[in-house]
């Protein structure tokens, strides 16, 4: 069965073809979520909130194609991620609209693997997480990024830079460790 | 987001990692699927709601007239069970009491703050006997209930006023004899007793009736006096 089908299906309020569905995309949407919330817990029920919305309002949904639905899940968990921190408040971050100087080595990000990136993007401060996951893993603009969040683009690239800054600061430090326990 | 319009969102390999074994997937689709049918089933409440309302305004619709009924009886018998003072209620139970008024004398020495009603009370002809006794009098329009005053009806004084009278309680609906009316007005020392004569007996002529002092101004071709009303001491 194809996604078409299972999207008119669910439609019509399939439950089997909900199931499909979620089997289909729940692992990829589960970390989307972890991405932007550090707790499990909390990403697994954002994750299930976005499932929910998206079910609820498939009647809107036209069928465009498999990437389609793929983005449209996407930007619904990524949406209830957002709204989840702005309900924490994590976006009061002093405005600083000079960039500062980017001296980060982009080599050093290419050569990380996708499972220490990860590992690494968790450890930064949410509102640095944030910009950089909106910035560098979704591919957004920091014109978007602004309207999105509310803020200027002075603090979306700023937040970004920092966010760099300290991500080559912990692979540096990663780095230094891995080398001293080779050492001895 | 729109719907239709989706943003170029692509997979990303951190999307592709595997979640590891802190996510339940099939827990989480139980929740998912428990938290669907809630929804189906909060679409279908405010169908019965609906259906609720619209029964109970039917009923209301239908139970209404019976309602008002019920209340208006309610104050008929009210009004048997306290009628004024100084009226008796006879014969037929049909007569009723509306919106039955405290009467009060007005320019009473105990109550000069009132004002007396007339209207209010509004009995049938039939079901009213006027009540012959000796009331003080302070102004000859000024008809009293003793409802609020029962000391002035008992009391002497001032004995110089003191009149007898028959009691009228509505002019309007309470008309007796002219004749006998005329009569008791000529017995009591009334300073207008041809103004009360013009007033009840209709069939006495102009020149007939017009006293000597006062000059009857014409208005459209009826007799029209103003006299200035004051106790005789």
């Amino acid at each position: 069965m194809n996604q078409e089908q299972l999207i008119k299906e669910c439609k019509q309020g399939s439950a089997a073809a909900q199931k499909c569905l979620y089997d289909l995309y729940a692992d990829h949407m589960f970390m989307v979520c972890r991405r932007y919330l550090k707790n499990e817990a909390d990403a697994e029920e954002r994750m299930l909130d976005g499932f929910f919305k998206f079910f609820s309002h498939i009647n809107d949904f036209r069928y465009q194609g498999e990437a389609a639905i793929f983005s449209w899940i996407k930007r619904i968990m990524i949406n209830e991620c957002l709204m989840f921190l702005r309900k924490k408040k994590p976006f009061e971050i002093t405005v600083e609209t000079t960039d500062l100087p980017l001296a980060v080595n982009e080599e050093v990000f290419s050569k990380l693997e996708a499972d220490e990136l990860l590992q690494l993007i968790l450890r930064l401060p949410v509102g640095y997480r944030t910009i950089f996951n909106l910035f560098a893993v979704e591919g957004m603009s920091h014109k978007e990024i602004a309207a999105l969040l509310k803020i200027s683009e002075g603090t979306s690239k700023s937040q970004l830079s920092k966010a760099r800054q300290l991500l080559q600061k912990m692979i540096n430090h990663e780095n230094e460790k891995h080398e001293s326990r080779k050492a001895n | 987001m729109k719907a239709g319009k989706p943003t170029e969102l692509p997979s990303s390999p951190l999307d592709s990692l595997s979640p590891g074994p802190a996510f339940d997937k099939a827990s989480a689709w139980n929740t998912l699927q428990q938290r669907l049918e809630k929804k189906k089933t909060r679409i279908l409440f405010p169908w019965k709601w609906a259906a609720a309302a619209a029964l109970l305004i039917c009923c209301t619709v239908i139970l209404w007239p019976s309602a008002k009924k019920e209340t208006s009886m309610v104050k008929t018998d009210d009004g048997k069970k306290n009628p004024a003072p100084g009226i008796q209620l006879t014969g037929k139970e049909e007569k009723s009491i509306v919106n039955q008024k405290e009467m009060a004398v007005p320019n009473s020495p105990a109550n000069p703050n009132s004002t007396a009603d007339f209207n209010s009370v509004q009995v049938k002809m039939e079901s009213v006997i006027p009540v012959n006794e000796e009331i003080a009098i302070y102004d000859s329009f000024s008809l009293i209930s003793p409802l609020s005053q029962p000391e002035l009806t008992l009391s002497a004084e001032p004995a110089a006023v003191k009149k007898k009278l028959r009691v009228v309680y509505n002019n309007d609906l309470a008309v007796t004899d002219p004749e006998e009316v005329v009569a008791a007005a000529e017995e009591t020392e009334n300073p207008i007793p041809l103004f009360r004569k013009a007033k009840l007996n209709h069939t006495l002529k102009a020149e007939n009736i017009q006293p000597e002092g006062i000059t009857p101004r014409r208005k459209k071709g009826i007799l029209f006096f103003s006299p200035s009303i004051k106790p005789k001491d």
